[in-house]
């Protein structure tokens, strides 16, 4: 369904910019659109950090990116970021929400690093 | 001139990428360039968080390919590609080789604007960074090195707690300046494969923030603040790594090792200037403070995989991880009361330790259990022996020294029903340990448990139709928090071709989302002080997204497209966004491409965050040429 969505993920050479038509077996392939594929070009994000950003298990860049095409130009598996981070990490308004008529809100203006940090084990920086 | 006309008139023969020679090179590549003309109208600010563009001229994309075509040519091949260039995300890079030599560079740039409806304060933050590496490969050798340096700045709105009450509406400066180095060597030892990297990085950390505004409990008396700290961080990681196939191709297996260690040292500076609850009771405070983090952490796994086929495989993985980190911040105050007595001076230390030994077992398969079913396996168990302690001024806050348990499994199936139905089935549950709010010794874990069910099924019963349906759902149950949290999603897409000339893909989706979590509400109430009340937070939302897309390649040098659309959110997150976008391309002779794009936006948010709504037209006109 995301091929019709307005935001999607640059294709300079098609499927092929990311998908391996050929020379590898299927369970090569599928690890390396999990684990390689997008750090190729998105090498800022590759790691090795020292605090990691897990994610859903086994979905690396997937369990929170759909580069086939968003409702945003983050490509987010959610419309807003607020749900997507709160779709795991479900204890997040009970621990910063201390204040009556609070409202939760973007999670991303203080944790900015959050594809994984050397620094921040709450990915500050 | 009719529109069949114009069409015939048009019709030209694709682009192609074309071929030019230039000298001792074959050259191949293509340059596009744009403009935006972009208008809006209403919350400007929550355009820019969602769009980030600006009436201007851009690089919509660009990429040389050169390979040698004479002995006198430097080079064996080069290329330089960028894309976005005046946009709010730019990319660049180069690479060059000669015989077994590679060198390439990197370059980005991005930018963030947050605004305050959606975010907690107004904040803009741009990043830098490029990279630049050598590398040298033979038939069983590479190694290479990489220097690379990102530039963050970020500017925020801020506020702060004064007098039981906020401040707000002053800049807060930060800026982070990273220098790393990487090196990497691969080789092929004959037995086995052996993988090294070593990393080392420098951060330098800057914050200001600067205010003089109204006491929130009297605003006829001014409190001021400035605050500046530094810090300077030096990181340093290696790991090893050995990988074997057996003779037989049978088994694989890997071993590694990692080790990594990081310091950190800052100073702060604070002067502030108030009143103990009355304007006439005033006081001057300095602080200063010491900052010092250190952290060594290591780890070692193994892992061996059984290769069944070519499509089926099992596989077992242990990793011990181990973790020590300690934290001290020593801070000295002067208080001076303008009393007429000396100032008073206090000193306090906060301090932070933990380590944390962890061991873990996965084990995994993928099998193909008949021609037309694969199923995928993967169940891990873990186990941490965690100590934790935290002090404030010499009050524990955290402490904890136990071991703690984790688990969770997934399963997929695929099963091809016929030669028109692929249908797959996904399951999982995990259990892990999530902090409680508890302090001081009382401080410990409790349970987090999800699962998710998902079922999806592909029709194509003609290479011109598709359908497709999934569903999925997710739970979440925290004890630490009694939390509770249901995701549902149900969504439907398909494709038709109609005529070889026409496509028209739709798609349609439903997600529920309904959070809900205890916690406790502080009060502060400058007669009778703090005071917490028990309390629960929800956030509920439902976001509906419908979409379709329609493109028409009628005559080949001409294949415009619309694609409409809306999201739909309730609840805790509500707005609404309407997307209409028209893509103009014209294809001529010789690689040229002249296109026009159109967006038109319209959005609305009105849920529980400050209602916030824009309008916006983005044309784009741009000409593209291969060669």
């Amino acid at each position: 369904m995301e091929f019709a969505l307005p935001f999607k993920h640059p294709e300079p050479e098609g499927c092929l910019t990311c998908h391996s038509a050929h020379g590898a077996s299927r369970l090569e392939m599928r690890e390396a659109l999990r684990e390689e594929t997008c750090v190729e070009c998105h090498i800022e994000y590759k790691g090795p950090f020292l605090f990691e950003h897990e994610g859903p298990r086994g979905e690396a860049c997937m369990g929170c990116h759909q580069p086939h095409g968003a409702s945003n130009r983050r490509l987010l598996n959610y419309a807003d970021t607020r749900s997507l981070c709160m779709s795991c990490h479900l204890t997040l308004e009970a621990v910063h929400i201390q204040n009556p008529g609070a409202i939760f809100k973007d999670c991303l203006l203080c944790h900015t690093e959050v594809h994984g940090s050397n620094w921040s084990r709450e990915f500050y920086r | 001139m009719s529109l069949a006309a114009l069409f015939l008139v048009l019709q030209q023969s694709p682009p192609d990428q074309g071929q030019d020679d230039a000298g001792d090179y074959s050259l191949t590549g293509e340059v596009a360039v744009g403009q935006h003309f972009v208008g809006r109208r209403g919350n400007v600010e929550e355009f820019k968080a969602e769009e980030a563009l600006d009436t201007g001229l851009f690089l919509r994309s660009f990429r040389l390919e050169a390979e040698r075509k004479s002995d006198a040519a430097l080079l064996d091949s080069f290329e330089v590609i960028a894309e976005g260039l005046g946009e709010p995300e730019e990319h660049a890079r180069f690479a060059a080789e000669l015989d077994h030599w590679r060198a390439s560079g990197r370059y980005f740039r991005s930018r963030f604007t947050g605004v305050t409806t959606s975010d907690q304060h107004p904040f803009d933050i741009e990043r830098h960074g490029a990279s630049l590496g050598v590398e040298h490969a033979d038939i069983d050798t590479r190694m290479g090195v990489e220097l690379s340096w990102v530039d963050r700045r970020g500017l925020a709105i801020g506020t702060r707690s004064v007098d039981f009450g906020f401040v707000a509406g002053f800049p807060r400066l930060t800026r982070d300046w990273e220098l790393a180095a990487r090196s990497h060597f691969d080789r092929d030892l004959g037995w086995a494969e052996l993988s090294w990297t070593i990393q080392a990085a420098r951060l330098t950390t800057n914050d200001d923030l600067s205010f003089t505004l109204p006491s929130p409990s009297f605003p006829a008396a001014d409190v001021s603040e400035e605050f500046a700290a530094d810090t300077r961080g030096n990181s340093l990681g290696s790991s090893i790594r050995l990988t074997h196939a057996t003779d037989d191709g049978l088994w694989r297996l890997d071993g590694g090792v990692s080790l990594s260690r990081n310091h950190q040292a800052g100073n702060s500076t604070g002067h502030e200037t108030g009143f103990f609850f009355d304007p006439s009771l005033p006081f001057i405070k300095d602080s200063t403070g010491k900052l010092a983090n250190h952290l060594d952490a290591w780890s070692v796994d193994l892992g061996a995989t059984r290769i069944l086929s070519p499509e089926a495989e099992v596989y077992l993985r242990l990793k011990h991880e181990d973790v020590r980190a300690v934290g001290h911040l020593d801070r000295v105050s002067t208080l001076d009361e303008l009393m007429g007595d000396p100032p008073s001076v206090y000193a306090a230390q906060d301090l932070a330790k933990e380590r944390t030994r962890r061991d873990t077992l996965e084990l995994g398969s993928l099998v193909d259990l008949a021609d037309s079913t694969t199923a995928e396996l993967s169940v891990s168990l873990g186990r941490e022996d965690l100590f934790v302690l935290e002090q404030i001024e010499g009050m524990t806050t955290r402490f904890f020294d136990d071991s703690l348990l984790d688990y969770g499994a997934d399963g997929t199936l695929d099963w091809d029903l016929s030669d028109g139905w692929d249908t797959n089935f996904s399951a999982g549950f995990g259990r892990r340990p999530t902090e409680t709010a508890l302090a001081g010794p009382s401080f410990t874990f409790r349970d987090q448990r999800s699962y998710y069910l998902a079922a999806g099924a592909r029709w194509r019963p003609a290479a011109e139709f598709d359908l497709t349906l999934s569903a999925r759902h997710d739970g979440l149950e925290s004890t630490a928090f009694d939390a509770n949290e249901e995701t549902e999603r149900l969504s439907l897409s398909g494709s038709w071709r109609p005529a070889e000339d026409l496509s028209l893909q739709a798609s349609y989706s439903h997600t529920s989302f309904d959070l809900s979590s205890e916690t406790s509400f502080v009060f502060v109430d400058p007669m009778t002080g703090t005071s917490t009340v028990p309390a629960t937070v929800t956030y509920q939302s439902i976001e509906r997204m419908a979409s379709a897309a329609l493109r028409w390649q009628a005559a080949s040098a001409f294949q415009p497209a619309l694609v409409l659309t809306r999201v739909e959110t309730s609840g805790s997150s509500a707005f609404v966004l309407s997307h209409v976008a028209v893509q103009l391309p014209y294809l001529m002779d010789g690689g040229r491409e002249l296109g026009v794009e159109l967006a038109l936006i319209d959005f609305d948010s009105t849920g529980v965050l400050a209602s916030s709504a824009y309008e916006a037209g983005i044309f784009t006109v741009y000409l593209r040429q291969g060669f």
